[in-house]
């Protein structure tokens, strides 16, 4: 009998001796190739990793930011040659205002994980100066999100960590509130940065000092707060890595060749590689190319001048031809218009009369449209890798114009204004002291100068001049609650707490 | 937590150790001895079969010649035959000293030894819902894997095969499915080893059973695996008795049954032109004559005859104390559809048991498969090769007998004739598609799969068994998929986006190993009986893959070599190893044979959660009465049996995926990149957001069941009542995308769903003279009702886009309060007959509506037409499926016919949407159903087919009842006629048992379905979402006619 029980008790053993297994057995996060909470940043590489991926979307936020004030405006319209219609622009569920919201999130959520990483990151995986360089981009890049969304959406939810359950539930935070958040941001990031040539070799085109301080004057100014965004804007000018400058020739700021330009405050990175391929259509997928050229080119041109022979979706209206002072360098050097010619930095030959399309269709209704050559160079690789900028120095000079006006300094105002306007082969403008004169002037230079760029209609809601330019110009009367984007409804719809922003 | 599992387990052991010790052995008596011979209704000898003596345990077996000899008590003994799938006799002794005895074979019986996970049973002493069939059933459908052999066999069991392509996965859902966003497959286990590859690794041939538990109280014993129910195989092992060599041989011819009405080389011309013609355009000159087109039948060029063939030979047989099977088998099978579909495989299979003393038993199962597939693309692709042959223009030709431009739009390549006007890229749809199916696309995989295990068996005391199974699995894969070069004629302007060789190449490799360890203890005192088995289940699965992308090499290369340049990085993945840990206990105890009482419990623990979350509990309980076995029931002569049962039990779902409790990031497949410098830089982005409090689905279920039998087995009756309830089920939840921009979405058990059925099982068996005559019929309804999804939003929904096509807006949709994946549409109004109407419509939003275009309902009654007036316009799960299977024997002829079928189910035919026009559909006009000779021509010509026109608007083409379709059929899957051969013919040729028979399978399908085949299965669908969907028709590869030649022999 006893052996008989040693015997049954030495099987409990054997049966129950997995049991006595570690917790190890149940460790699924090991060894996985997968990069979870239980093993992510505790090394360089993932910091590395986590610091490139904050910037991955602004990829697919450029496009949006470009072409839906555009078609706000009216200046730029869509493909048909048809404005948009301002009950499709703000429903709320326009998709190209939810692709807006999605995409910068995007960047606000990838940076808020890298913060907070970084903020309790463990001592030795990262140097001092690895860390601030970290921290300045991915605070940067926060802060450039924040102020476009508040830019096209007014007060916003702002969340400020990587995703946790009571965010869910979170209500707007102010205009006013989130600009405070994006000052904060771009004065770490601008005291953190290095500049934008200090980055060496394989690191160039990672945001510097200079483009936080672009965009860190530009926030003060919706506070009014002129000195400290005159502060930032005199820092940037005296940089001197580079020395940011205007081009001689307003076309050598757009290039297919050059990258990084001295003009330019800050570009979103593409590869100029053609075996860096495209992954997918559309605003949510990741790009290492984007399809500008093919959108802004007239419509069926052909292969021969630019990839899928252009489509002519982003086309400038007629308004705003006219609105351009004969012998405008920009209007003659960066749009052109049927029948013009043009000869693209690609290009062997120029693109001529001849070479217009022929089709009825053409014909009939998109003559009178300009096509902006500002992203159209002729084929390149296929989809286009050629940087997009989102800041150039010359906006940075506009901005400048407008805080000096404010500071007092109208004849220093009118030089920064008249740098723009002797570039463009225009007469200068005479010193006034009417802010009402200045800021006319100031606002005709900024829509010529930034023709299909990202800032000027957010120039004209920040200024309040936005009722007055529709009217004006396209004989629009403006509802109030078009100064906002509405919110997306389905963000309202998970979310009632959120704010209606007037809708 | 430990030490409470500690505990708890010890003390299980220690009831049972007292127990054991109140058992007793039987003593033996001198008596009478009896002899005889058993024989089968083909007289042929039957061994193995139990002879025993009524009201002892006094029993016996018959040998390999069916000769038994037993010694009972007295002339008052009755003697009782039983075999499995046999009919059981009695007979009293009297003053006989030979009794021989004639068994029928059964299709079921209730004295059959059933498989109940971890241990068997009796199926009289069955108290769950469970369903079996036998390697008779397995064998008379010509199939490759076990899963094709179950269909239409056990009610509640639905299978369907996804696709008919050679090798393609087949759906198995018990009583429908098991989750709302995860899946719904069953967990299969073969000898007491979960399956962790693809089931067609095991050779049908090689099974001797399957036994299904369907009810929550059957499968607790499998626990957190067991909400879709569990499948059991059992596969063949040796017998004691001389060697035995069985060959199993079948070849076969494959045809495709029908064909699709679609407009012929001068139709089409005609219609065409028509379309250009009354969209305002040019027509095509070359059409201007129809008389003279050409008329290329493309469906004709790409479907063709084609074989299957399968041979099996097994070495079974053994000793007193070693039995050995041995079994090797060839299937290959050619697709019906282009040459390029095919598979192929090879399987062994080495079963052993040694009893190494009468207490201590070991021995080995060996399963290695290794098999070959070439796929085509079909499902799911409108540039695959059904939808492209129906689209494909019959005006051009298949061939071309010169190289380079032929007349005006021609281009010869490579002995195929292309349309210069198109560029490959666009190789579906209108271009060559026999060239594209049989050259252009490839994809090719080989799998080797081992899989082994090991037992022990140690009978420590009388009744007491410990018993060990160690197994391990592996598999390797390589895949080779992508597309050859094809012309890209200058006049294209040459050097066109798909010029060049594309291939993607894989690597995988996975293992699992597992560890069962159980004691088991019956015993019986007095009129109790208990059985009873404890133990441990653990498992660990591993594995990895590799893949590789490349692009421009050579033509007609197709693979990747040292010399091709890679398009991508290599992309390596280490799969998330996943480990479950169980313990489980379960006591049966019956009290007289009569009243039966069964109690499972199951504690899993598992990688796929937090460690918060680890473990689960699984209990379930069921009775059963056996009426029959009561004094009132003596009377009633005609009833041999009578049970009811009922079942009540809680089990899980194993199908979530692994990690889901952490947060992941990833750089989504390599494809998350920044460039710094020119240079390409992987990103870091959130991939999963974690939630640590998941825990596991659960399906609560609730069963009644009757099992009957009459007229000594003639009647069997068999009749299930259930009811689950599907709570914590595992779904995405929306979360704002602000805060979560990448999934807008958080998974949690939040979804909930319910459902019910009725099933039932009727077997008769009769002898008519000289034929033995037997019917096996079952039937089962299926309902279910999504309960609840987004927390508070009784309006919610989740949805799966089931079209490639945006402008048709189809969709799946489960919605709370509704049926789970709810075909989501338009309601059809009609076709706009006259001008006045087109205003009206017009009005409703349809701004460019003329006469000839189709009109939908305004459902919610705004005046506009839009995506909110769409509603439920039908359902892919069947309500209700059959089987029926009917055998009849004479003599040495036997013949078998099985049926099955689905109803109350509707098809979403999204091939018709490709068909329904000859609209351009880039790069040309497409060919289309003959329905469009009944288009809309004027006033009152049709109220059913849109105008043929080019500018015809594309709402005539959205996602509307006119795609749904009854999807209900009776299909003929299987018609045998055999013939046994006589014993001295058999002689003569040295076999002792030899049967040839001829087969036609799917040899007639009543359906009232307009495409190729009504079972259509559970597609993937396509577009994002997560929700499986069923009975979604998108170039379903189509089911094939098939006839066969077979011939088994006994040496």
């Amino acid at each position: 009998m006893k052996n008989k029980l040693f015997f049954l008790l030495l099987i409990s053993a054997v049966v129950l001796s997995i049991g006595s297994c570690k917790k190890s057995f149940f460790d699924a996060t090991t060894n996985d190739g997968t990069i979870n909470d239980a093993t992510a940043y505790n090394s360089k590489a993932d910091f590395d990793a986590g610091v490139a991926g904050a910037y991955v979307n602004l990829q697919s936020a450029f496009e949006t930011t470009i072409r839906l004030p555009g078609f706000i405006s009216n200046d730029v319209s869509n493909g048909e040659g048809n404005a948009v219609s301002f009950d499709r622009l703000f429903d709320n569920t326009y998709f190209l205002s939810d692709e807006n919201w999605r995409e910068l999130y995007k960047i606000v959520n990838n940076a808020n994980i890298v913060i907070g990483k970084l903020e309790g990151v463990e001592p030795g995986i990262l140097t001092d100066v690895e860390k601030n360089r970290d921290m300045g981009q991915v605070k940067f890049l926060r802060g450039f999100a924040f102020l476009h969304l508040t830019q096209g959406f007014g007060d916003i939810p702002m969340p400020l960590q990587g995703y946790t359950t009571t965010q869910n539930s979170m209500s707007c935070t102010p205009q006013a509130d989130v600009l405070k958040q994006v000052i904060a941001d771009l004065t770490d990031a601008a005291d953190k940065l290095p500049e934008v040539q200090e980055w060496a070799g394989a690191d160039l085109g990672r945001v510097g000092k200079g483009s936080a301080l672009g965009y860190l004057a530009l926030a003060n100014m919706y506070s009014q707060d002129w000195p400290t965004a005159g502060a930032a804007s005199e820092r940037l000018l005296s940089l001197t890595k580079p020395k940011y400058e205007l081009k001689a020739d307003v076309r050598d700021e757009f290039s297919a060749k050059n990258r990084n330009l001295t003009s330019s405050v800050f570009e979103v990175q593409f590869s100029p590689k053609s075996a860096d391929k495209w992954v997918g259509w559309g605003g949510q997928a990741p790009h290492n190319g984007h399809t500008m050229p093919t959108q802004t080119a007239p419509p069926g041109i052909g292969d021969a001048w630019v990839n899928f022979g252009g489509w002519g979706n982003y086309i400038i209206s007629p308004a705003a031809l006219s609105s351009y002072e004969p012998g405008d360098d920009r209007r003659k050097k960066l749009i052109i218009k049927y029948p013009e010619a043009y000869k693209g930095e690609l290009m062997t030959d120029s693109f001529k009369a001849k070479d217009w399309p022929k089709d009825v269709d053409f014909l009939a209704k998109r003559t009178e449209f300009g096509y902006s050559t500002k992203y159209w160079y002729g084929v390149s690789r296929l989809p286009a890798g050629e940087n997009i900028i989102m800041m150039r120095f010359a906006e940075v000079l506009l901005n400048y114009a407008e805080i000096q006006f404010n500071r007092g300094q109208q004849a220093d105002a009118y030089a920064q204004l008249n740098k723009i306007r002797i570039r463009a082969k225009l007469a200068p403008k005479a010193v006034s002291s009417d802010k009402e004169v200045f800021m006319t002037d100031l606002m005709n230079e900024r829509r010529h100068e930034l023709m299909l760029e990202p800032g000027f209609w957010y120039h004209l809601t920040r200024t309040g001049r936005a009722a007055k330019f529709l009217k004006d110009n396209y004989n629009i009367t403006m509802l109030p609650k078009w100064e906002h984007l509405p919110i997306p409804s389905r963000e309202r719809d998970v979310n009632p707490n959120l704010c209606t922003n007037g809708y | 937590m430990i030490k409470i599992k500690l505990n708890f387990i010890c003390s299980v052991l220690m009831l049972l150790f007292f127990t054991f010790q109140s058992s007793r052995s039987m003593a033996q008596e001198a008596g009478i001895v009896v002899a005889g011979k058993i024989v089968d209704e083909k007289n042929q000898p039957l061994s193995l079969v139990s002879v025993s003596e009524k009201g002892s345990k006094n029993t016996t077996i018959s040998g390999e010649d069916g000769t038994y000899k037993i010694t009972v008590r007295s002339k008052d003994a009755i003697i009782v035959f039983s075999s499995t799938g046999f009919s059981t006799e009695q007979s009293r002794v009297g003053d006989q000293r030979e009794i021989n005895i004639q068994l029928g074979q059964l299709v079921q019986s209730l004295d059959d030894v059933v498989v109940i996970g971890y241990g068997t049973q009796r199926a009289r002493k069955v108290t769950g819902a469970m369903g079996r069939i036998g390697s008779r059933e397995i064998k008379q459908v010509a199939v490759v894997g076990l899963d094709q052999a179950l269909q239409g066999r056990i009610a509640g069991v639905q299978v369907a095969e996804n696709s008919a392509e050679p090798g393609a996965d087949v759906s198995i859902r018990i009583r429908g499915v098991a989750s709302i966003t995860r899946g719904s497959d069953p967990l299969v286990v073969v000898d007491g080893i979960p399956m962790s590859v693809k089931l067609s690794a095991i050779n049908p041939s090689d099974i001797q059973s399957i036994d299904v538990l369907k009810d929550a109280a059957s499968a607790a014993i499998y626990g957190s695996r067991g909400s879709a129910g569990v499948v059991l195989v059992t596969t063949k092992r040796g017998k004691t008795g001389k060697l035995k060599v069985n060959l199993d041989a079948y070849t076969a011819m494959q045809t495709v049954p029908k064909r699709l009405s679609l407009l012929n080389g001068s139709q089409f011309a005609r219609v065409a032109n028509e379309n250009l013609v009354n969209g305002g355009q040019t027509p095509n000159p070359e059409w201007l004559n129809p008389e003279i087109v050409t008329s290329t039948d493309w469906q004709d060029e790409i479907f063709r005859t084609a074989p299957m063939s399968n041979y099996n030979i097994s070495i079974s047989g053994g000793s007193e104390k070693s039995r050995n099977f041995l079994s090797f088998g060839y299937t290959g099978q050619e697709g019906v559809v282009s040459n390029n579909a095919s598979f192929k495989r090879f399987t062994g299979r080495f079963n052993s048991d040694y009893d190494i003393s009468s207490r201590l038993k070991v021995g080995v199962n060996v399963n290695f498969n290794t098999d070959q597939k070439s796929g085509i693309r079909t499902q799911d692709d409108n540039t695959g090769a059904i939808i492209s042959i129906l689209q494909a223009q019959p005006t051009n030709p298949l061939y071309a007998s010169t190289d380079g431009p032929i007349g005006s739009h021609l281009y010869g390549f490579e002995g195929y004739a292309f349309n210069t006007r198109q560029n490959l890229y666009y190789a579906g749809i209108g271009n060559n598609p026999v060239y594209v199916a049989n050259n252009h696309f490839f994809s090719r995989g080989r799998g080797t799969q081992l899989l082994a295990n090991a037992f022990g068996e140690l009978e420590l005391i009388k009744g007491l068994k410990f018993k060990s199974l160690i197994g391990y699995t592996t598999e390797n894969g390589f895949g080779v998929s992508g597309n050859n070069k094809v012309p890209s004629p200058a006049s294209n302007g040459g050097g066109g986006l798909n010029d060049r060789t594309n291939i993607g190449s894989s690597f995988s490799q996975a293992s699992q190993w597992n560890w069962v360890n159980t004691l088991s203890y019956s015993t019986e005192f007095g009129k109790h009986s208990i059985s009873s088995v404890i133990g441990s289940d653990a498992l660990k699965f591993k594995g990895s893959s590799l893949n590789v992308n490349a692009f421009g090499a050579p033509l007609n290369q197709n693979s990747i070599t040292a010399a091709t340049d890679l398009s991508g990085r290599p992309q390596g993945n280490e799969y998330i190893p996943f480990s479950l840990l169980s313990y489980f206990a379960r006591v049966q105890y019956d009290y007289d044979d009569r009243l039966l009482l069964s109690g499972v419990f199951r504690r899993d623990g598992t990688s796929k959660f937090g460690p918060k979350q680890t473990w689960g509990n699984f209990p379930s309980v069921s009775v059963g009465w056996r009426i029959s076995k009561e004094k009132f029931m003596e009377s009633v002569s005609f009833v041999d049996e009578l049970k009811i049962r009922a079942s009540y039990g809680a089990v899980g779902n194993q199908n979530i995926p692994d990690l889901q409790y952490l947060s992941q990031y990833g750089t989504a497949g390599g494809n998350y990149a920044y460039t710094f410098n020119g240079v390409l830089v992987q990103g870091l982005r959130p991939t999963v957001l974690g939630n640590d409090s998941i825990h596991w689905e659960r399906n609560v279920e609730r069963n009644i069941g009757l099992d009957a039998s009459f007229l000594k087995g003639k009647i069997t009756l068999s009749v299930d009542v259930y009811r689950k309830v599907l709570k914590d089920l595992l779904g995405d939840v929306p979360v704002p995308f602000y805060a979560a921009p990448f999934s807008g979405s958080l998974i949690k058990n939040a979804f909930s769903m319910q459902s019910s059925g009725i099933e039932l099982n009727l077997g008769l068996n009769q002898k008519i003279g000289a034929v033995n005559f037997s019917v096996n019929a079952n039937f089962s309804t299926l309902q279910n009702k999504v309960t609840a999804l987004t927390p508070g939003d009784d309006k919610s929904f989740v949805f799966q886009n089931i079209s490639a096509i945006s402008e048709m807006k189809a969709t799946s949709r489960s919605q709370v309060g509704e049926r789970f994946g709810n075909f989501w549409g338009f309601v059809t109004d009609g076709i706009i007959q006259n001008a006045d109407e087109a205003t009206k419509y017009k009005a409703m939003g349809f701004q460019f509506a003329e006469p000839g275009d189709r009109k939908y309902k305004d459902l919610n009654n705004d005046g506009k037409l839009n995506d909110d007036d769409r509603t439920i316009i039908g359902n892919g799960l069947p309500g209700y499926i059959y089987g029926l299977n009917a055998r009849a024997e004479y003599k040495g002829f036997d013949i078998s016919a099985f049926f099955n079928g689905q109803g109350n189910v509707e098809i979403a035919n999204m091939t018709s949407y490709f068909t329904s026009s000859v609209n351009f559909r880039n790069p040309g006009l497409v060919n289309a159903s003959t329905n469009i000779l009944n288009a809309w021509k004027g006033e009152g010509t049709s109220n059913e087919f849109p105008r043929n026109s080019s500018k015809s608007i594309q709402s005539n083409r959205w996602f509307s009842n006119t795609y749904i379709e009854d999807g209900s059929f009776l299909r003929l899957r299987n018609l045998q006629i055999g013939y046994t051969m006589p014993v001295k013919i058999m002689n003569k040729i040295g076999a002792s048992a030899a049967r040839v028979y001829v087969a036609g399978q799917n040899l007639f399908t009543i359906t009232n379905y307009s495409g190729y085949d009504p079972e259509v299965g559970n597609s993937r669908g396509t577009g994002s979402g997560n929700v499986g969907v069923a009975g979604v028709d998108y170039g379903r590869y189509p089911t094939a006619r098939m006839f066969t030649v077979g011939l088994t022999a006994q040496f």
